[in-house]
């Protein structure tokens, strides 16, 4: 905390020490900062919204257009078309009425096309290179390249052996994610076995990646509290 | 003996927590030093920013908070001083995800300028845009026209203001970006598909360790041109911008060997508990 002064830097101090008691057990003082953290952070949501968002997108905009339609429709005057957007957006709000809910499934239904059309677009962008990246030749030269029709690199045993690697992972937690029948006949049953093993190990990657991350948050109020509260530590 | 052993898988969380706190705190105490190795997808990223041309600009979007700053921080501070050093304009976005986004840029950005870069100008080496919400449009809009989902920045400043914001005045669409760099806690990927996907510009993420593995297939597809991965990231990407280990003070270089610490008491906490397990079955016969 750069070139705070000493209140906050103590405010701080006590506020992430209070989280932190829930550690020891549930407390008052633990649930009371909750809840004022929550309360900060909607109120705070609801201004930057409101200034770097809605203002500036919607509402100047729209006011700009009235202005120009009330001086004669002058030039600008089919901004003032943002009302419109202004009363599809308050359509939700109708889901808190039970007589009038129908009104907000306009909006949900636009919402939902929107959505469903976007999403279309999105996974064949996102999804088309990796189907074709997991497509790789077994004997590879240096630079991935196949051995038939590839490169003049020459042919790199780390590269092949890493897209069998590959390319057999992608095939045995294939097989393992196939219900539709029973793994009775070995190859298969084999296959499956070894993929459930190798998400096995995904999983441990995940496992050890979410503790790599618990420790990140903690370490850097750690950091807070020795160096800017206590004023020990070496940095 | 079997019985005693049993005992280990019951031990208090309590004491994995205060063991936790001391091996954490010991290294902010006693000045520790260990070596970085550098990984493939740091080393990817810094040198796709050494490559950058001198007419180009990069997009920044950094959507991170308090929440994630252990490891954002780090991530964003490496390469905004790898930019300021190269002297390659950048302008700084927070889309969606969280509104302190900007702010907490600003702060990484005035403590550079303040301890490295004091000549560095807002308006002329960076310009930070501030919040804005959207997703997918938002990142589309930014896209095909920056000036149609910003209309000022952060400060106040009109995009047109060519007094204030010189460097906004070369910049329209995404063919004038050289990179986006997304940080955050888990980057929003609609970056690949919307923006690399349809002009082919070049993304790199910095991201959570926990969210990391599930981007990692998009570096093997080359749909990202680098990633940081968490702390380890950040002080990678440290080690590579000083090669020397005593100019080295970003966070990620400050947390990385607490970490490494903290990481050994979990390792025996799981060889302790293992053991514990075990002795239990053999008590039970």
């Amino acid at each position: 905390m750069e070139g705070a002064q000493t209140w906050q830097i103590w405010l701080a101090a006590i506020v992430t020490l209070g989280i932190y008691s829930y550690l020891i057990s549930d407390n008052k003082l633990y649930r009371l900062l909750l809840n004022v953290m929550i309360g900060l952070g909607v109120g705070y949501n609801f201004i930057v919204m409101w200034k770097q968002v809605l203002a500036p997108l919607w509402w100047e905009p729209m006011v700009q257009g009235f202005s120009a339609v009330f001086s004669g429709f002058a030039p600008g005057s089919a901004q003032a078309l943002w009302v419109f957007v202004g009363l599809l957006g308050t359509l939700w709000y109708f889901q808190f009425s039970r007589k009038y809910l129908w009104l907000s499934r306009i909006v949900i239904g636009m919402t939902l096309g929107a959505g469903a059309g976007v999403v279309f677009k999105q996974q064949l962008l996102m999804n088309m290179p990796q189907i074709a990246d997991s497509f790789r030749p077994l004997i590879a030269r240096a630079d991935g390249t196949p051995l038939v029709g590839g490169s003049a690199a020459p042919v790199s045993l780390w590269m092949s052996l890493n897209n069998i690697i590959f390319v057999g992972t992608i095939v045995c937690v294939m097989v393992y994610f196939f219900f539709s029948f029973e793994h009775k006949w070995a190859p298969v049953r084999h296959t499956a076995r070894m993929g459930r093993w190798l998400l096995m190990i995904s999983f441990g990657a995940f496992f050890g990646n979410t503790v790599m991350t618990r420790m990140a948050v903690f370490l850097e109020r750690l950091q807070f509290l020795l160096r800017d509260w206590l004023h020990l530590g070496t940095f | 003996m079997w019985e005693w052993l049993s005992k280990l898988q019951a031990i208090d969380r309590r004491w994995i927590y205060l063991s936790i706190w001391v091996a954490c705190a010991l290294p902010f105490v006693v000045n520790i030093k260990l070596p970085v190795y550098v990984s493939p997808e740091t080393r990817r990223l810094y040198e796709f920013i050494e490559k950058c041309p001198p007419d180009k600009v990069v997009l920044v979007d950094s959507a991170w908070d308090a929440g994630s700053q252990g490891e954002n921080w780090g991530q964003v501070e490496v390469v905004f001083e790898h930019l300021f050093r190269r002297r390659i304009p950048f302008i700084v976005t927070s889309v969606e995800i969280t509104p302190l986004g900007a702010q907490f840029a600003d702060k990484v950005i005035e403590k550079l300028v303040r301890e490295k870069f004091p000549d560095r100008k807002y308006g002329v080496d960076w310009v930070n845009l501030g919040y804005t919400k959207g997703g997918w449009q938002a990142i589309q809009q930014i896209a095909r026209d920056i000036r149609q989902q910003y209309k000022k920045d952060s400060r106040g400043y009109s995009l047109d203001d060519a007094e204030n914001l010189p460097l906004m005045q070369r910049v329209r669409n995404i063919e004038d970006i050289y990179l986006v760099y997304s940080v955050t806690y888990s980057p929003m990927e609609d970056w690949i598909p919307f923006v690399h996907g349809v002009y082919g510009t070049p993304i790199a993420f910095g991201c959570a360790g926990i969210q990391s593995t599930t981007y990692y297939r998009y570096l093997l597809s080359g749909q990202l041109v680098g990633m940081l991965v968490g702390v380890r990231g950040a002080a990678e990407y440290d080690a590579l911008l000083h090669p020397d280990i005593r100019e080295r003070n970003s966070m990620g270089t400050r947390l990385i060997v607490p970490q490494a610490f903290g990481h050994l008491v979990i390792i025996v906490a799981v060889i302790l508990g293992n053991i514990g397990y075990f002795a239990a079955r053999r008590r039970r016969g």
